[in-house]
């Protein structure tokens, strides 16, 4: 599990996220994307329409499986009902990729489905590493680990959250899944400098970036997947991908739910970008800013 | 410390004042916003998730109820019996239960009490949408068993099949506030296009499956939903042929049988263990 894994998702291509008002849309007319991300536990169920339509789309489209609900960062043990049933769509689905976040849903059995921080402490490393591994091994492949966005920060962190991620990584063999949305959001809300924390990345390291839109309180920047990628966000995935390389990009849109061609157009957008500025060797030297 | 940290942080996002939120909270960067405010965004965050899958899985109860009372009830029950698992759909199991407390306590005017009922159809469309698939039954495996065994036949209903019961005529109420897209209702005949009345009346019975491809809703007679309720028990056909004809001496158990097989309401029997075989030398 530590050698880098092979992605068959086209990395030059962008994919969307697979969302139930697209399905008809999609089934009518095959769109041109490099992949398709689902939420994984919409698809946890025995069977019925979900994995009916899911069936039909994997014949298609590359998937990749993408969770929410794993808590790898919660001070409980890793829910084994959870597992399971990951497991058990994993075998099924044999997804190209599969990823969920650094954060914690919930603790002492009660969740609050969202996405909370952790404290990046020696202690919050060797727990989140150890949860990973339990994955992977419990899986049988290796899993993408997401930066999540955050509106607070503790002040018993030790470490900044690009080497707390990064560690997480070469520990345990895992992939980065790197969200380029939620960097620019938590270099906003917490005052760090985004290409700071692009630079300490490496692209052996990337399976896979997300881009979304955030809204903008006046005060903070909420990351809701309702809007358009913002301008900050694409000059800053123009900078990690000739940083980077060419890294399957995808364009998350979970609220506000547009029309399809307004995702595919997001998804052009980033195809230009991963055409025109991904050199044919990453960058290892460090960040250029963009001219 | 990890365990602390977000023992205490859950804490404050739940706590109903800032300053118990803040009594409780780990110790957090302020900067830009307060520590309250930095708590109350995910408090938000919470609350918008956790009604935003109770309204996807409860959509008719939400329209019954209406959005204000639907909203301020679902904040209830999330503070009341927290959600356990990861996965969102897993959430709101108990909120029939909790609906069908809250009328005794404190009266819904706008739902006549059948808020309750609706939610416990809602929640069988949710688990019967999600649930497994199963091959249809050929009948003529039936014919093949002698006559005298099918009564000790054990008739298993579709993965995906639930039975409700309510004093309020659910499927009305539901056709009329349909809006979901993956599903189709068959209806009793000769059902005006009007608002139904939600009076309670008498007990009305239906099933919740997936016939062929989509969640279905089918009316059933008091004799037909005992019929199949003993089925879901695992009683033997003539147990709970029996049990129907006690409700309705009329009841046309073979009709109703291959009526079931066909509309895949019932997909399989197991058979009778078989007489121990004599040893012959």
């Amino acid at each position: 599990m530590n050698s880098r894994p092979h992605y068959p998702i086209n990395p030059f291509f962008a994919g969307i996220g697979l969302r139930p008002p697209h399905y008809q849309t999609l089934l009518a007319q095959p769109a041109n994307v490099g992949f398709l991300e689902i939420h994984n536990e919409n698809f946890f169920g025995a069977g019925g329409p979900p994995l009916r339509y899911l069936d039909k789309f994997r014949e298609d489209y590359a998937i990749s499986a993408h969770g929410v609900g794993l808590s790898l960062g919660s001070a409980d043990q890793l829910n084994q009902a959870h597992l399971k049933k990951l497991r058990g769509l994993v075998d099924w689905l044999q997804p190209a990729l599969v990823s969920d976040h650094l954060c914690w849903v919930g603790v002492n059995g009660r969740y609050l489905n969202d996405l909370l921080p952790i404290p990046y402490t020696e202690e919050s490393l060797n727990h989140v590493a150890s949860h990973v591994r339990q994955t992977q091994d419990y899986l049988g492949r290796q899993i993408l680990v997401e930066n999540v966005s955050s509106y607070l920060e503790f002040t018993d962190s030790t470490i900044p959250e690009w080497v707390f991620l990064r560690e997480v990584a070469h520990q345990t063999g895992c992939g980065i899944l790197l969200d380029v949305n939620n960097i620019y959001v938590n270099s906003v809300n917490h005052g760090f400098d985004a290409l700071q924390y692009l630079d300490a990345m490496q692209g052996a390291d990337i399976g896979e970036i997300h881009l979304a839109g955030f809204q903008d309180t006046g005060e903070i920047l909420i990351d809701t997947h309702g809007a358009a990628v913002s301008d900050a966000v694409w000059k800053l995935y123009t900078v990690a991908i000739q940083h980077l390389g060419a890294i399957p990009t995808l364009i998350e849109w979970d609220t506000n739910i547009p029309t399809l061609d307004v995702l595919l157009s997001e998804a052009q957008k980033a195809n230009a970008v991963l055409e025109r500025f991904s050199p044919a060797t990453p960058d290892c030297a460090g960040i250029h800013h963009v001219a | 410390m990890l365990h602390e940290a977000q023992t205490g942080l859950m804490a404050a996002v739940l706590a109903g004042s800032t300053t118990e939120a803040l009594s409780v909270a780990p110790k957090l960067r302020e900067g830009k916003l307060t520590a309250a405010q930095r708590i109350a965004v995910y408090r938000r965050n919470v609350q918008s998730a956790l009604r935003g899958a109770l309204g996807d899985i409860f959509p008719t109860t939400k329209l019954v109820l209406g959005d204000e009372t639907f909203l301020r009830l679902a904040d209830q029950f999330i503070q009341q019996e927290p959600s356990t698992s990861g996965d969102l759909n897993q959430f709101g199991r108990t909120f029939p239960t909790f609906l069908d407390a809250i009328q005794v306590s404190q009266p819904l005017p706008a739902s006549n009490g059948v808020a309750a009922d609706m939610a416990a159809l809602d929640w069988a469309w949710h688990r019967a949408f999600h649930a497994a698939e199963a091959a249809s039954l050929d009948l003529s495996r039936l014919g093949a068993l002698p006559a005298e065994q099918h009564a000790a036949l054990v008739f298993q209903l579709h993965p995906s099949a639930f039975l409700v019961e309510s004093r309020h005529r659910l499927i009305d109420i539901w056709q009329s506030h349909q809006i979901e897209q993956y599903s189709s209702v068959e209806t009793s005949n000769g059902m005006e296009n009007t608002m139904p009345d939600i009076e309670a009346d008498n007990n009305h019975f239906l099933i919740v499956h997936r016939g062929d491809a989509d969640v279905t809703l089918t009316p059933l007679s008091a004799a037909q939903y005992c019929f199949l309720a003993n089925c879901a028990e695992d009683q033997p056909l003539g147990e709970a042929a029996e049990a129907a004809f006690a409700i309705d001496s009329s009841f046309a158990l073979q009709d109703f049988l291959i009526q079931a097989v066909h509309q895949n309401m019932i997909v399989g029997f197991t058979e009778p263990l078989p007489e121990p075989l004599t040893q012959h030398r």
